[in-house]
């Protein structure tokens, strides 16, 4: 071997390595069910048809994972290359800008539920596209069917108020001697829908931001009335302090409560833990005053970040799953809603046999098409986190009785007012 | 003879460093070894709790949701005027929204302080008193009562919580004895109870510890001088009171000065056990420091900064007038 031909084989050396090197992308997911799981199958398929990218799926819990510790991670320039998230609008000024990057970028403006965009833009290039809305989460009622009928009371119909359910699980309530008659998770997400529906109107006539109306006193003294007479439970708003979220699907697994104004994502749960023990089905946000307002859209996004070394590599993923194939697939498999709004039209081949779920998410269907203006509004309000966290506090506290309605609602105001810029 | 392996693992690691010992010896003289010594944990001390303590105090007196201090816009006092802005303390609602939840948590950590404290000692000298009693299985009962110590206090939550839950072990029992149940965790005075109860029953052990060796420690002499040498008959209350109190109050200062300072730090199983509520019954101050700093939308690093500063203060004050009335009342005597 000559000298020349030994400098080849080390250049060889030293290059086929690199040609078969792989670039690493971290996926920090979390999952309310099997979501993680079907990322993980999808993923497979990505990497088989990119093998120059292998994708980290890390599963970390909801809480503590993704809305506590990722803003800090992010904050001090490290994390994943892609996440799920749901406080989009927090996270905005982290978020990778893949435009640049995609092939059809009108796919991405055009057909997913536009709040989420909105949200990812906010504190960003107006132009920019930064994720997609990979699962709507819409806030419906789910009723414990079994419970009415062995009560002997009729279930409300799609046109009742608020005050019609509490006047039908307090009969249930009372002829079965149940805990509770009706129970809605502590975030004031799910109550919002109530507020509109009694005349809430959140914005002023100049569009100013104004939370606290005669709309929302309405609902809030309702609230704290159906806890004093312990036809809500104390388990639930009163149990926290603070801005923390506590959901009421154990007291509707366990039969202790006869309505539960609850969100969309616990469609596989119920499926899965009640389904065959007892008859239960989702039913439209209930009515008020002044009207039936429909849900109010949450959900999750997968988005990419800023730091990340490999940006060409995280749009190459974001778009295989924001395919139209990977999307349906996910949904399929999750039980969950789309964010994209072909498939929300034609519908999903759900993998399911349950009738519960299927009549639910035709539900959950009907409440994506009918969302109230006032409440696309808020969907898209900056000071959304600040509004919900402070509903949620303050609504807990008179909830528990330490202070009045007015003054929950004042210190309300004054909260979201302090933080407006 | 043939050494014993451990021996030669000695012997070999003392010849090894020996001779760079020796070195450094004539380099920095035998006074100045110690401070190298020292060098490692100071280092450490330095990292992980003076370097902490200064990033604080910058926080504190920054403001902005960002994590890096170059980053972070300096606004001086401003969160520590907001801390101070209640127009009446006694009254967290006339407090700033975003400290309403401090004050109240320092209320009632203050009162959660004050009647855990008094519990906690009392409790873990009764306990450590009938263990230095003990002639038989003296340390099978120490185990007994230290058990919860080694427990996290996450796990201690988890076991209260499965008891005291509405339709825990507790109300279980108590239905099947055919008495009425109670929301034990629901009811803010009940929910307040169970916090102080669980919270002695998971650190006592560790108190009784501490005062059963100052109980040891306690010459035996002493009390066969003391009814030598009086002129009434002692009975057990009076050889308490006049001879192993007096001599177990530095233990009893130590023990009251630590629970004091844990008790201000309560949290993890409390957090688990009601998270704060009913209402904001069982909210404590770290807790609320917490919220700020990282749960509630905007994330106030700088707020919850002077809040921490403040709780150390306050710490602080508190331990130091122990100390000064404590000493005071042994020079008294």
């Amino acid at each position: 071997m000559n000298v020349r031909t030994g400098i080849l084989a080390a250049l060889f050396l030293c290059v086929a390595p690199m040609a078969q090197a792989q670039t690493e992308l971290r996926f920090a997911c979390y999952a309310d069910g099997n979501e993680c799981e079907v990322y993980r199958d999808l993923l497979d398929g990505f990497e088989q048809a990119n093998p120059d990218i292998s994708v980290l799926v890390d599963v970390v819990p909801y809480r503590s994972g993704i809305l506590e510790g990722l803003p800090v991670t992010l904050e001090a320039g490290e994390g994943p290359d892609v996440a799920r998230v749901t406080d989009i609008t927090g996270l905005s000024r982290h978020l990778l800008d893949i435009r640049p990057y995609l092939a059809d970028p009108a796919y991405w403006e055009d057909d997913f539920y536009p709040s989420a965009l909105v949200r990812m833009r906010l504190h960003n290039d107006p132009q920019g596209i930064f994720g997609f809305p990979n699962q709507i989460t819409m806030t419906i009622g789910y009723v414990n069917v079994t419970l009415f009928e062995q009560a002997g009371v009729p279930v409300p119909d799609a046109s009742a108020t608020w005050d019609d359910w509490a006047e039908a699980t307090r009969q249930v309530k009372d002829r079965l001697d149940l805990y509770s008659g009706m129970t809605m998770d502590r975030a004031f997400h799910r109550a919002i829908p109530g507020t509109v529906a009694y005349g809430a109107r959140y914005y002023d006539d100049a569009d100013h931001l104004r939370v606290v109306d005669d709309g929302v006193r309405a609902f809030a003294r309702r609230l704290v009335d159906w806890h004093g007479e312990r036809l809500m439970p104390l388990d639930i708003w009163p149990a926290a302090s603070g801005s923390q979220v506590v959901p009421g699907a154990d007291l509707f697994e366990n039969s202790e409560t006869a309505f539960l104004l609850s969100g969309s994502w616990l469609l596989p749960r119920l499926s899965r833990n009640v389904s065959g023990i007892f008859d239960w089905r989702a039913v439209p946000n209930p009515c008020g005053d002044a009207g039936c307002p429909g849900g109010m859209a949450g959900g999750s996004a997968i988005v990419g970040f800023r730091h990340t070394a490999h940006p060409r590599e995280v749009a190459r993923m974001l778009e295989y799953l924001a395919s139209p194939p990977a999307l349906e697939a996910f949904a399929a498999r999750t039980l969950q809603v789309p964010g994209q709004l072909d498939l929300l039209k034609a519908g999903v081949p759900y993998e399911t046999d349950d009738p519960a779920v299927a009549q639910s998410l035709e539900v959950i269907g009907g409440e994506v098409a009918r969302v109230s203006p006032v409440i696309q509004k808020l969907e898209v309000e900056p000071l959304q986190r600040r509004i919900l966290d402070s509903g949620t506090a303050n609504l807990g506290l008179a909830t528990s009785g330490e202070i009045g309605v007015d003054a929950a609602l004042d210190r309300m105001t004054r909260e979201i007012e302090s933080a407006a810029p | 003879m043939a050494m014993n392996p451990l021996n030669a693992v000695g012997r070999w690691t003392v010849d090894w460093t020996n001779p760079p010992m020796r070195w450094l010896q004539a380099r920095v003289g035998v006074r100045r070894m110690a401070f190298l010594f020292l060098l490692p944990n100071f280092l450490a001390l330095a990292i992980f709790v003076f370097l902490p303590m200064l990033l604080n105090g910058v926080y504190a007196v920054t403001d902005g949701n960002r994590v890096l201090p170059t980053e972070r816009a300096f606004v001086g006092l401003q969160h520590f005027r907001t801390l101070f802005s209640c127009t009446n303390y006694l009254d967290p609602a006339t407090c700033a929204p975003e400290v309403f939840f401090f004050w109240r948590g320092l209320y009632n950590t203050v009162f959660f302080v004050v009647i855990e404290v008094v519990c906690m000692v009392g409790f873990s000298l009764a306990t450590a008193l009938v263990l230095n009693r003990l002639v038989r299985a003296q340390g099978f009962w120490r185990a007994v009562f230290f058990y919860p110590v080694m427990l996290s206090p996450v796990v201690v939550a988890l076991i209260w919580k499965w008891i005291l839950d509405r339709q825990g072990l507790l109300n279980g029992t108590l239905d099947r004895l055919g008495l009425d149940g109670l929301p034990w965790l629901l009811d803010a005075h009940w929910a307040m109870f169970w916090s102080i109860f669980i919270y002695v029953w998971a650190h006592a052990g560790f108190y009784t510890l501490i005062i059963l060796a100052g109980l040891q420690a306690i010459p035996k002499d002493l009390y066969e001088a003391a009814s030598l040498e009086s002129d009434r008959p002692f009975t057990n209350g009076r050889i308490f009171r006049k001879v192993t109190l007096p001599l177990l109050m530095p233990t009893l200062l130590s023990v009251s000065v630590i629970a004091v300072t844990k008790a201000f730090q309560v949290f993890d199983e409390v957090w688990v056990l009601t998270r704060g509520g009913p209402g904001t019954a069982t909210t404590f101050v770290l807790q609320s420091i917490y919220e700020t700093g990282f749960t509630t939308a905007p994330r106030e690093y700088g707020l919850a900064a002077a809040m921490s500063i403040l709780l150390a203060l306050i710490i602080f004050l508190l331990t130091g007038l122990q100390l000064v009335l404590s000493n005071r009342r042994m020079e008294d005597r």
